[in-house]
């Protein structure tokens, strides 16, 4: 068995606890508590294989600590802290279960040392997160947690044969770089791309992320697909094929963004765009980029968390995230909107905010190995992050139409923890060095030189700019009810309709077929019945002397045959 | 109407976006590609790629865009948002009729 106590062990054990802790308070004060053990339980050991498991023929590497699982292991436990302190004041213990668990199969998976426990903690992080998703416990979010949960067996299902298909061609189950030179490596990328929301395989992410509970989205926003950028990283660094998804990952979903209603369904697309930043990193591959992949991950975790928390805010006081209903809510919740304004700020790289000194490591790595595409593809997603995470998000809450909205600031809890991820955006922006010295490789690297400066804060304030004469023309997109198609249409309308139609036209062919066949069997039948019904000439009882007779004739002729 | 981009708010932007103007003047033309050297690149490519993004995206609008219960039942869209647990009703604002 394994000679290490694991930390995704103390979540699972506080995970079986809570339900049996009565007193809300009390249980609530437990679960922020597994954060902070989770992570002593790894904070001071040296970098090294710790907990082997015999399993069959293998021998499992549960935890492999090293300078890439070391950060994601920090992030993803500060992303469990927010998340539950966000969620201080739910009571539903199945939210509060499946948070605990998916939060310690993600933290499991990030320090799996071989494939085979990547695999198992991989679908737990499927299954978990469905049930945060279910929790809102309407039609339309079971339907939806569905779809989610399809699109993440899918993942697991690719995963399991591509690791039966390595271990076939390579004999070993090591989670360790790959090359896309075999069909089960080519399994295993397809399988973290499904996580990690490569395009056309992006829409779970923008169906499921706003159909959870506000507190679940904080918490769905963290885990699942940075462990997807954690495991390319991890497996498939350098692969140039990845810069290239990256960069349309980067680009599309900026254009849905902008004209997107629901402020969930923005900040995923948002999501996405990010992902895409952190991809492109992953592809380039050099020790800059890989830095500024794991860097922009721990940034982004953080004020990812920080936007849905006030969008989830609002949700609370208003019951809505749509644009169409939203505005005018500074003069109530200015503590939200301070703490979202941050948020922006730091998604949308001003300087002295966290995105700034993460998203410039990327940029920098990009340019300097030459894609200059891919380098102007950046750029251009960058402006389109101001575009609806910088502007939209506050702009459409707390200022754009006054709907006249009279509500209470957010709960204390919940201000709390914004604060205190608002302080890390912060905190990260103005001493970045602490960052850049948990990284992975050695990283020598200023952002705050001046031509640096100067130029992302005339791109952003002449955006910024571009966006107050549209709004003042009346050319800036209007706020209505309405959702917009995307490739998500193909398998929830396109597809059913499809089989629809083919259900259709072959239940006409086989009647008409059958019809078909009807006839012709009744007239073998009529046939038959004629020879052998009961007036039929081969059933008729005949009397011994006529065929005595017709032997002899058959007889005669025989014999006349014979002398011919 | 809209009532948050004031003409003091513009007047504000574009004072920002002149001093950056002149900001240009400080930079030390240290970029990866040559045409970051361009005078006032950056401010171009804020202002232009920003409006081209809403233009295109508007447009993309007229091809996708559908009623919010398209889906039906079987999506979130035309659902209210839940409370976020027992104490949220009774919390919850409501707009001024």
């Amino acid at each position: 068995m394994t000679d290490y106590f694991m930390p995704s062990l103390i979540y699972f054990a506080a995970a079986a606890i809570v339900p049996f802790i009565a007193a809300p308070r009390l249980r609530a004060t437990f679960m922020l508590a597994v954060p902070f053990a989770g992570f002593a339980s790894f904070a001071t050991m040296a970098y090294g294989t710790y907990a082997f498991m015999p399993f069959f023929d293998f021998n499992l590497k549960i935890f492999r600590l090293d300078g890439l699982s070391f950060i994601f292991g920090l992030i993803f436990s500060i992303a469990a802290f927010i998340s539950i302190a966000f969620a201080w004041h739910i009571r539903d213990r199945l939210e509060q279960v499946s948070s605990l668990v998916y939060a310690g199969a993600a933290i499991g998976a990030v320090f799996a040392g071989d494939l085979i426990t990547l695999f198992v903690f991989w679908e737990g992080t499927a299954i978990a997160s469905a049930l945060l998703i279910w929790a809102r416990r309407t039609p339309g979010a079971i339907a939806t947690t569905m779809r989610y949960f399809t699109f993440q067996i899918a993942s697991g299902l690719l995963l399991f044969i591509g690791i039966v298909l390595f271990y076939r061609d390579t004999g070993s189950v090591a989670f360790q770089h790959m090359e896309l030179d075999s069909l089960g490596t080519w399994l295993i990328f397809l399988a973290f791309g499904f996580k990690c929301a490569f395009p056309l395989m992006h829409n779970w992410l923008q169906d499921a992320y706003p159909a959870a509970t506000p507190t679940g989205t904080v918490t769905l926003s963290a885990f699942t697909t940075k462990l997807a950028i954690y495991a390319l990283a991890r497996g498939f660094a350098g692969t140039e094929f990845l810069i290239y998804i990256g960069a349309a990952m980067s680009l599309f979903p900026v254009f849905f963004a902008a004209i997107e209603n629901n402020l969930r369904r923005v900040l995923a697309y948002s999501l996405n765009n990010q992902l895409g930043f952190m991809v492109v990193g992953i592809g380039i591959g050099t020790p800059l980029a890989l830095d500024g992949t794991v860097a922009h991950a721990f940034v982004h975790v953080i004020y990812k968390a920080l936007l849905f928390m006030s969008v989830g805010a609002v949700i609370y006081r208003t019951g809505t995230a749509k644009v169409s209903d939203l505005g005018g809510l500074w003069k109530y919740m200015p503590w939200t909107m301070a703490f979202c304004i941050v948020g922006s700020l730091s998604i949308s790289a001003f300087p002295l905010f966290s995105g700034f000194v993460a998203k410039s490591l990327i940029l920098s790595a990009t340019a300097s190995s030459g894609h200059i595409w891919v380098w102007m593809a950046l750029v251009v997603a960058s402006v389109g992050v101001l575009e609806h995470a910088g502007i939209k998000i506050p702009y459409s809450m707390f200022f754009g139409h006054d709907r006249g909205w009279k509500v209470k600031e957010a709960p204390l809890p919940m201000l709390l923890i914004m604060g205190f991820a608002a302080t890390l955006c912060v905190l990260i922006g103005v001493f970045p060095q602490t960052l850049y010295a948990l990284l992975p490789y050695p990283v020598e690297y200023e952002p705050y030189t001046a031509d640096h400066v100067i130029t992302q804060l005339q791109m952003l304030f002449f955006a910024a700019l571009a966006f107050a004469l549209l709004i003042r023309f009346n050319i800036y997109p209007a706020e209505y009810r309405s959702i917009n198609l995307d490739f998500d249409w193909v398998y929830r309308r396109f597809l059913p309709n499809v089989l629809r139609v083919v259900t259709h036209y072959v239940t006409v062919i086989w009647r008409v077929y059958a019809r078909f066949a009807d006839r012709r069997i009744e007239r073998a039948l009529m046939v038959i019945y004629r020879a052998h019904g009961p007036q039929g000439a081969l059933a008729r009882t005949w009397p011994t002397g006529s065929m005595v007779l017709w032997i002899a004739i058959l007889l005669g002729i025989t014999l006349g045959l014979a002398y011919l | 109407m809209n009532t948050y981009i004031t003409k003091p708010v513009l007047i504000g932007l574009a004072v920002i976006c002149a001093t950056l103007v002149g900001a240009d003047f400080l930079r030390d033309g240290h970029g990866y590609f040559s045409f970051e050297n361009w005078p006032l690149i950056y401010c171009a490519i804020g202002f232009v790629v920003y409006g081209v993004l809403i233009i295109l995206a508007k447009g993309l609008r007229v091809l996708i865009e559908r009623p919010e219960n398209y889906y039906g039942d079987l999506a979130i869209d035309s659902e209210p948002e839940p409370g976020m647990g027992p104490i949220a009703p009774e919390k919850s604002g409501v707009p001024h009729d």
